[in-house]
């Protein structure tokens, strides 16, 4: 169950660059380093595993939210990062099944007014990803961004994710600070970040 | 007993790559991407001891640490410099923990960490600044006590800081800070760009890079994301300004238009100029960038 | 032309090195060795293990020779190294009521159970320079010791710690000083792993006054004792002994693994009793601190500033738990003060630009 493909140094040093551009460039997709998996659960998204070792370890905990084969992705995420699973309101790191609109993600922390921080970054799998300046033709979904981050704005299409996630983010992220800030991930490691401060609209 | 029979059991020591062991770096990553999400407000993170004193730029350094990979090339400044003695001491550190190609020219870095100053070359969207903070705290211009900063941040309850930038003008005709003028970020928070001159504000508004800003001593990150607004704290009828250096050129390549640092000659005492940006005046020196001519009369200097 | 040569920073810095070194090993004296610091310096090694926040003598020794004496250097050396070490588990706590007691005292009562134990301590010798000690020979010393040895007894029974009812305890049965913190189930600060925050529960507090600097928790202690805050302490009990640490076996459920024993110094104080709250009968409050080895100047000043931080209504420094902690960390106040060393010019340039500015002068 004990993956051994991810690099502990060098590719969480080349993940957490990857991350740290997305979050503060949204609408931008960057490529997480290829680590080949052999043991992931049915329904994971085997390159969030990448980044949750990249950032988790004993001090924090994470979540899974109700998808179908929740206790198998807990028992393998437990194997794999040493990290306490906890309860979705209180975890700080969220993985969720993004062709499915999860009621769970509606219980994520949003931090409070003096530590804004402490609210959940959620990880959500979608089917796929792709970034640019110019609207896309082919994506199933084309997000608008706008905000920190974005020079006016910046267009990101996504297939395979349900629409009431947005829905529920924008009514989350409705008071600044508080909020929560996502990462949506593909299969083949595609990554794009969309931190609170961002202006989604759905097109 | 002997001393060997004191000597720890196990082998001879070797650092982890960029010094820093992962769980350090984890938290700091953790602590970085909240801080990305949040411009300006200032992120606590563990902050745990290195080789460096503290107040010596052990918050920029654990950024960086956090950070960098063996692809990066590292810029290392103090007051602009890269051989001043601090940042000397920093590069050695970070090469022997990573051994990555270092550069004086702003232009090749892809990581430039910094005190007290930005380079004159902007930088670019693919480059980052990590700037080393010894006060994170602008309030505490006003205010003494960390319980009670976070909670006036909490509540966008800024008045005390008005009162004294007022206080300020009525006492000395204007407002008399000089490096680490107070900004609203994204129209937010208030934050201290680190001790920066007032020459290097205009740098970090809608900058196209990435800034990151790191107290080690205080424990606290923050950061302010590509095409955000800086804006120093003005009021309508005093706008903010820059330093003037009025008609001084820079002795080693006559650039007008640069932060210049004052010296005196070791020799006759006599005062000169230079360009503090010591990477810059020296590409200009061999004929590669043109010198930065003075554009704007003394008040609002546009960066180009 | 008076510049800043790039490459004469790092040749001044290589220089600096070597003459340190140089300073430390001229002379005749024969080098200093480790086990002579950790055997003859035993105060000052648990003073920088103190204050480092690492237990290890021999580390302890090490950092002080090459900080050539100086205890905030050394302790910084600590601190860098602890950095680097793997944390592997926590410990369970150590049961200072187990003591293997050194040295017990109490100021509260004459005679206590077990009795007051004075152990190694200077606090009755008289302050007199000893010439004697200059010219010690190896042979004397080895004489010293053997006669020393030669006369000891063997009072196990007498020193074992269940006759060493804590102070505290007595009291409490009498209901007469604060009740004992109840046993709390939630996780507790870690103040190396997290960063500080104000308020601060009582258990991040008492780990931050535990790796202080001795000289600053003293000062301010001082000012609590002499009227900033008034906190008039009464020493109840004061130990210096060996605990063991233990850790709960890694896979054995239940069961326990004793890594070794490490030396405190524990003190528990009783203050004045505070006007009490409605029904509440008055207590005496209590402070406690605890820290490395043998350090009693920091466990008692610990202990006061506990107590003072705790007051029902702060007004002096003392009781302001937010100045105390963050002005007295050893590693970070010297820093931060020797960081004004470094080139300020940019800076100063800034303000130069201001203060002409505003004198209306040219620049």
């Amino acid at each position: 169950m004990r993956e051994t493909a991810f690099e502990d140094v060098f590719d969480s040093q080349r993940t957490i660059r990857t991350l740290l551009d997305v979050l503060s460039r949204p609408g931008t997709v960057g490529s997480l380093p290829h680590a080949p998996y052999q043991f992931c659960p049915p329904g994971f998204c085997p390159p969030v595993l990448s980044i949750m070792k990249t950032l988790c370890d004993h001090r924090v905990s994470f979540s899974v939210g109700s998808a179908e084969n929740r206790q198998q992705w807990v028992r393998y995420l437990e194997v794999n990062l040493a990290t306490p699973f906890k309860a979705v309101a209180e975890a700080e790191y969220a993985v969720f099944d993004g062709t499915v609109f999860d009621a769970d993600f509606s219980l994520l922390s949003r931090g409070t007014l003096e530590f804004p921080e402490t609210s959940t970054t959620a990880l959500i799998s979608v089917g796929g990803l792709a970034g640019g300046a110019e609207k896309s033709a082919d994506a199933a979904t084309t997000l608008r961004l706008s905000g920190p981050g974005v020079r006016s704005f910046a267009f990101l299409g996504v297939t395979g994710l349900d629409a009431r996630y947005l829905e529920e983010r924008t009514r989350a992220n409705r008071s600044y600070p508080l909020g929560i800030d996502l990462f949506l991930v593909d299969t083949s490691g595609l990554v794009a970040g969309i931190p609170r401060t961002s202006t989604v609209e759905v097109s | 007993m002997t001393p060997a029979d004191l000597l720890p059991a196990s082998g001879p020591r070797r650092f982890n790559f960029a010094f820093l062991n992962e769980g350090a770096k984890r938290e700091v990553r953790r602590a970085l991407l909240k801080a990305v999400a949040l411009p300006g407000h200032q992120v606590p993170f563990a902050s745990p001891e290195l080789p460096i004193a503290r107040g010596w730029g052990t918050g920029g350094l654990q950024v960086t640490m956090s950070l960098i990979g063996p692809a990066d090339v590292l810029k290392i400044i103090d007051q602009g410099c890269d051989g001043s003695v601090n940042a000397v001491n920093l590069r050695k550190l970070l090469v022997a923990t990573t051994g990555v190609r270092t550069t004086s020219d702003s232009r090749e870095a892809t990581i430039l960490q910094s005190r007290h100053r930005l380079p004159e070359i902007p930088l670019a969207a693919h480059q980052l600044a990590v700037l080393q903070v010894p006060l994170p705290e602008p309030l505490r211009l006003v205010e003494p006590s960390e319980v009670e900063t976070r909670r006036m941040h909490s509540e966008a309850d800024y008045a005390r800081m008005w009162v004294s930038l007022y206080e300020d003008v009525v006492q000395n005709g204007a407002i008399s800070l000089a490096a680490g003028y107070p900004c609203r970020v994204h129209g937010t928070y208030i934050m201290s760009p680190s001790p920066l001159p007032r020459w290097d504000l205009p740098l970090l508004d809608g900058a196209e890079h990435l800034t990151l800003l790191g107290a080690g001593r205080e424990k606290r990150v923050y950061a302010v994301p590509p095409y955000t607004s800086v804006k120093p704290l003005e009021f309508e009828d005093l706008p903010f300004t820059v330093e003037d250096f009025g008609s001084a050129v820079c002795a080693r390549c006559g650039s007008s238009g640069t932060f210049l640092d004052e010296l005196y000659d070791e020799k006759t005492g006599a005062a000169f100029r230079v360009c503090s940006d010591s990477g810059f005046c020296d590409l200009v020196r061999a004929g590669v960038v043109p010198p930065k001519r003075k554009t704007a009369p003394a008040g609002r200097l546009a960066h180009g | 032309m008076g510049y800043v040569a790039v490459q004469g920073g790092i040749t001044a810095i290589e220089n600096s090195e070597k003459l340190n070194r140089y300073l430390r090993s001229r002379g005749d004296s024969a080098p200093l060795s480790v086990l002579q610091i950790i055997e003859q310096m035993g105060l000052l090694v648990d003073k920088v293990m103190g204050e480092g926040g690492l237990y290890s003598a021999f580390h302890a020794a090490l950092a002080i020779k090459q900080a050539s004496g100086d205890p905030l250097e050394a302790a910084f050396l600590l601190r860098a190294y602890r950095s680097t070490l793997r944390r592997l588990a926590d410990s369970l706590p150590v049961r200072t009521a187990e003591m293997r007691i050194h040295r017990r005292i109490s100021a509260a009562f004459k005679t206590i159970p077990g009795g007051q134990v004075l152990g190694s301590t200077s606090d009755y010798e008289q302050r007199i320079l000893d010439f004697s000690l200059a010219k010690e020979s190896e042979d004397a010393r080895r004489e010293a010791v053997r006669a020393f040895e030669s006369g000891l007894v063997d009072n196990e029974e007498t020193l074992h710690p269940e006759h060493f009812r804590p102070v505290i305890d007595m009291l409490r049965s009498q209901g007469l000083a604060d009740k004992a913190p109840a046993a709390s189930t939630e996780e507790l600060t870690d103040i190396t792993q997290e960063s500080p925050a104000f308020p601060m529960e009582r258990s991040g507090r008492l780990q931050m006054l535990a790796r202080a600097e001795t000289g600053g928790v003293l000062a301010l202690a001082y000012s609590s004792m002499r009227g900033y805050g008034m906190v008039h302490p009464t020493v109840a009990e004061l130990r210096v002994g060996a605990v063991r640490v233990q850790m709960p076996h890694p896979w054995r459920k239940g069961a326990v693994v004793t890594l070794g024993s490490i030396a405190l110094t524990e003190v528990e104080i009783v203050a004045s009793p505070e006007k009490s709250e409605g029904d509440e009968k008055p207590v005496f409050p209590m402070g406690y601190g605890c820290c490395f080895g043998h350090n009693e100047v920091k466990a008692i000043s610990a202990a006061v500033l506990d107590r003072a931080m705790r007051a029902a209504a702060p007004h002096a420094p003392a009781e302001d738990a937010e100045f105390v902690l963050m002005h007295t960390d050893g590693v970070e106040s010297s820093g931060f003060c020797s960081h004004f060393k470094l080139p300020h010019y940019v800076t100063f340039q800034a303000d130069l630009a201001r203060l002409r500015s505003m004198r209306g002068t040219d620049e």
